[in-house]
């Protein structure tokens, strides 16, 4: 699989060079050369209960860190993370009046957090602070002899970072809007409204088709929804929190999590609105056949509105079941559709004699059960060696050689149903306006699916919907539950917190080349009024790529400047003593 | 000192640091000869960080980013790739070996592939001796 | 902007082989945009240096600056303290660069650690395409503002050559025809009928063959007075 990039370009970047955002007041001066503050270092070393001094002789390394020069304060400790621990540190660091400290023991991926709340207790800028991971990437995987050798590298390469660090912009931002702005027509959308102004929180829903619901996509998909969908709308309509833009569309969208604008045209002109956080639910449609084709072969979503009709005659109907190819992408549950839809049929006209072809029997979960109830109601599944023809002269006949028996057959058929393509036409146009990324198929790209599903690159966007990828209608509940909620937790914080680990530029040396602009995943950077690029410490999430790109040296970033990782990998290579 | 063995290693937070803190606690072990640089971000990272390494003493130098197309920050370690790419030009250039320097995918829950990274870089420098800058470094 | 790449490291090395202190020096103009010259190909190319330097016990003292625009006088005399005691200085700006410096300090061994290849612009991240030949006649009017002269691998005046194929230049299958290209931009524009006027031979005498070239610019020269006063104050 080739992995998509996206990388900006065009209106979105011309937007982001022309906006004449003031520069920030008093913008901080990152040099790349670091200048030691001569601060005292107090370093804290850890037993953790013996699980680091079993492997590593943990007063030897006392005895090498308080032999550095930076290094003013030396302690080693049972639990430094304890409650007891934290409380002894506080008061190391203020008795012996330490600017920054080391704590050597776990993974700054678990104790960080913990270590920045002591150094905010302390009175310290919450960066001044670094851990030396003596315990899972040295007590852990060393034996004694060696584990006690790298841990005083580790602790002096440590140090000699920690010596060089700034204090970064820590900012608490109060959120102007608590309201969420809903996106969407669908079923998705509608189910992420209600999630949200369940929990009491105002939802503007802007809808652009008006009326429509996707009962129309796809009736069968339909049978499980409609109900839902219209139960879920009327609920919505007499809620007080909720505001429907009917017919709308959003035009602009800008701001920060806490904090957007979005313009949104409506029926009645345009209308500016506030809110604190975005869920785009749209839904990718199932496209039409072409006009000219053959009125026997038709779509899944086609079918769906046929046997809605409950006229259905035709006795024999073959379904082809494909799969994505490279310029098509077929929706998840096109098997599961195919199924239930001969289901249906057989319901309404039991001597139907159906024949579904599919290279792989997709049915997720439950929806095998209705694969054994059809080929217990006698339709029948044929696996596909090779292309499937259609023979349209005379009766339509669909000729397919059957894999498991290698016979070629020539099916007689009254209808040809294939799988709907699913296309989201304005994804290109939306995505835009919300600044985020689409795949090469033309679906929403998601920032992180694993650990925030329905996140987006634009931090305070979130995504449901089948226009984040086909999905089945139990997984579009699913995810729009999960967008309510990423929206919810964001709408209920008491403040947005911005900074920390954020790249900064230093004006004088700018030269406005863009790269920062154009590479930038989360168009943090901008050009500000002096004509410099600016990163806006509410978009940055402190990934460093524009640091490592900058041709002028202009970037550094709190935490990781250049001076500091040279001053920790020279420290690695050359420290320890002997 | 220098005769010791020293392999840099900057490693993503997200990946490769998250892997080998996972290979500590599965207590899979690895030879200490290398040192772990944290990193945002594998595109953080630049090519004068890989040559100031090698003039520090390094022996080998590797950049571990996620996997591809898991990055993180969404193309971080494509930029850490050609980054890497453009180092191996310039240090054959300046005559040391390109295999000295690699990048490498990981996703945080390959315990076992830090180890072996570790020991596919340490059986490199086996092989191309220690860092033939070793001898002026002081 | 004018546009320039890296000599290869080897050539470097081997012009500066004699030296002992060396300065690199960069631009923060063009040369950093097409990320040939800018404080970061500084100090990566200083490190490359002094790497060779420990490796083949040359013993050079790699120092770095870098400079707002080398092409400026004034810029320049900036780094005059860099520049004092070296044996050579390895210039990373553009051509132009270069010799403003070697002008400034004429006892200074000036290198160039870039080639200098042409005015273009930048196309996408990290493509970098030629855009004007520095004609002194420019024609951009009648052709649709497509440069016919650095754009077409013959500079052809009047319409395309024979090996026009399918858009594309023959010399170099990966360019587009720049005479496709004024066709069609002049088709977009409605101005077709240009397409038809004969440009008559193009005088070359504007163009580099006259030697250097010179812009005066009348009301920006000092007259004697100013110049006078001017010394004067200094």
């Amino acid at each position: 699989m080739t992995p998509e990039v996206h990388l900006r370009k065009g209106d979105e970047l011309i937007s982001l060079v022309t906006s004449t955002r003031p520069a920030r007041p008093g913008s901080r001066r990152l040099r790349s050369v670091a200048e030691d503050k001569g601060d005292r270092i107090g370093v804290f070393i850890c037993r953790c209960g013996g699980a680091v001094s079993r492997t590593v002789d943990v007063d030897s390394v006392a005895a090498h860190a308080a032999s550095l020069n930076s290094v003013a304060f030396v302690k080693v400790m049972e639990f430094p993370c304890s409650a007891g621990g934290r409380a002894e540190i506080l008061e190391d660091i203020r008795e012996k009046n330490l600017g920054r400290f080391v704590v050597a023991g776990c993974s700054p991926r678990t104790h960080e957090k913990i270590f920045r709340a002591l150094a905010a207790k302390a009175g310290l800028n919450q960066s001044m602070f670094e851990i030396a991971n003596i315990r899972e990437q040295c007590a852990f995987v060393h034996v004694p002899s060696e584990a006690t050798a790298k841990a005083k590298v580790l602790i002096e390469s440590t140090a000699s970072k920690c010596n060089l660090l700034l204090p970064a912009p820590y900012e608490q931002i109060p959120l102007s809007s608590r309201k969420a702005l809903v996106v969407g027509s669908g079923l998705s959308a509608v189910v992420a409204a209600s999630h949200v102004s369940d929990q009491g929180f105002g939802v503007i829903l802007v809808d652009p088709r008006g009326t429509s619901n996707e009962g129309e996509a796809n009736s069968i998909k339909a049978g499980e929804s409609v109900e839902l969908f219209d139960k879920t709308l009327q609920r919505l309509k007499s809620n007080p929190l909720v505001r429907m833009l009917s017919g709308s569309k959003v035009i602009e969208f800008e701001g920060h999590p806490g904090d957007f604008r979005a313009l949104i045209q409506t029926p009645d002109g345009e209308e500016d609105i506030r809110c604190g956080a975005a869920i785009l639910a749209f839904d990718a449609s199932p496209t039409h056949a072409a006009e000219d084709r053959d009125r026997r072969e038709i779509t899944q979503a086609e079918f769906g509105s046929l046997l809605g009709s409950r006229v259905v005659k035709m006795e024999n109907i073959v379904m082809i079941v494909s799969d994505n190819s490279s310029e098509e992408t077929v929706g998840r549950g096109n098997y599961v559709d195919a199924v239930a839809s001969s289901l249906r049929l057989k319901e309404l006209l039991p001597s139907a004699d159906v024949t579904i072809i599919g290279s792989e029997a997709r049915m997720y979960g439950l929806h095998e059960l209705d694969h054994i109830r059809a080929q217990e109601r006698g339709v029948r599944f044929i696996r596909p060696k090779g292309e499937v023809d259609i023979k349209h002269e005379g009766g339509l006949r669909v000729l397919v050689t059957d894999a498991s028996s290698d016979a070629a057959l020539s099916l007689p058929a009254d209808l040809v149903v294939r799988s709907d393509v699913l296309r989201f036409e304005d994804a290109k146009k939306v995505a835009s306006v919300f600044k985020i990324p689409i795949n090469a198929r033309g679906f929403f790209v998601e920032s992180e699916v694993r650990l925030e599903p329905g996140s987006t690159l634009n931090r305070g966007v979130f995504l449901c919907g089948s226009a984040a990828g086909p999905r089945l209608v139990s997984e579009e509940l699913l995810g729009a539950s999960t967008a309510a909620s990423q929206a919810v937790s964001l709408l209920a914080s008491p403040f947005i917190e911005a900074g920390g680990t954020v790249a900064e530029v230093d004006p004088e040396k700018c030269s406005v080349c863009l790269n920062c602009i154009r590479i930038c995943p989360y168009t943090a950077p901008f050009i500000n009024e002096e004509s410099k690029a600016e990163i806006d410490i509410q978009t940055c999430q402190g990934c460093g790529i524009c640091v490592g790109i900058c041709p002028s040296k202009a970037i550094q970033m709190y935490g990781y400047t250049d001076a500091q990782l040279f001053s920790q990998a020279s420290a690695s290579l050359r420290g320890g003593g002997t | 000192m220098s005769d010791r063995m020293r392999i840099v290693g900057f490693c993503c937070s997200h990946g490769a640091y998250s892997s080998a803190d996972l290979a500590g606690v599965m207590r899979i072990s690895y030879s200490p000869s290398v040192m772990i640089i944290r990193v945002p971000c594998a595109g953080r990272i630049d090519v004068l960080h890989i040559l100031r390494a090698f003039r520090d003493g390094a022996d080998a130098v590797f950049v571990a980013g996620c996997l591809e197309g898991n990055c993180h920050f969404e193309y971080g370690n494509f930029e850490a790739r050609k980054m890497v790419e453009h180092a191996k030009r310039l240090l054959s250039d300046i005559g040391i070996e390109a295999e000295r320097v690699e990048m490498f995918n990981v996703a945080s829950n390959q315990a076992w592939r830090f180890p072996e990274i570790v020991g596919e870089m340490v059986s490199r420098v086996d092989k191309l001796g220690l860092s033939p800058l070793k001898k002026v470094i002081k | 902007m004018i546009i320039a790449e890296q000599k290869p490291l080897t050539e470097i090395c081997r012009i500066v082989e004699n030296d002992h202190k060396i300065l690199v020096a960069g631009c923060k103009s063009c040369v950093a945009i097409c990320l040939a010259g800018g404080e970061k190909e500084v100090g990566i190319l200083a490190e490359s240096l002094r790497l060779y330097s420990d490796l083949n016990n040359k013993e050079w003292e790699i120092s770095e600056v870098v400079v707002e625009r080398q092409c400026e006088k004034e810029w320049v005399r900036e780094i005059g303290p860099s520049i004092e005691g070296k044996d050579s200085v390895v210039s990373i700006a553009c051509g132009v660069g270069a010799q403003v410096v070697q002008e400034l300090y004429p006892d200074a061994r000036i290198v160039s650690g870039l080639n200098t290849s042409n005015m273009g612009a930048p196309d996408e991240p990290g493509i970098f395409l030629e855009k004007c030949g520095g004609c002194g006649d420019c024609v951009l009017h009648l052709t649709g503002g497509i440069c016919p002269i650095a754009r077409c691998a013959k500079s052809m005046l009047n319409g395309p050559c024979g090996g026009s194929q399918n858009g594309k230049c023959e010399v170099n299958p990966d360019t587009p025809c720049a005479w496709d290209q004024i066709y069609n931009s002049l088709k977009r524009l409605g101005r077709l009928n240009l397409i038809e006027k004969v440009i008559p031979p193009k005088n070359w005498i504007p163009s580099s063959s006259g030697g250097p070239r010179k812009i005066v610019r009348a009301e920006a020269v000092l007259t004697p007075e100013e110049k006078k006063t001017k010394e004067g104050v200094d």
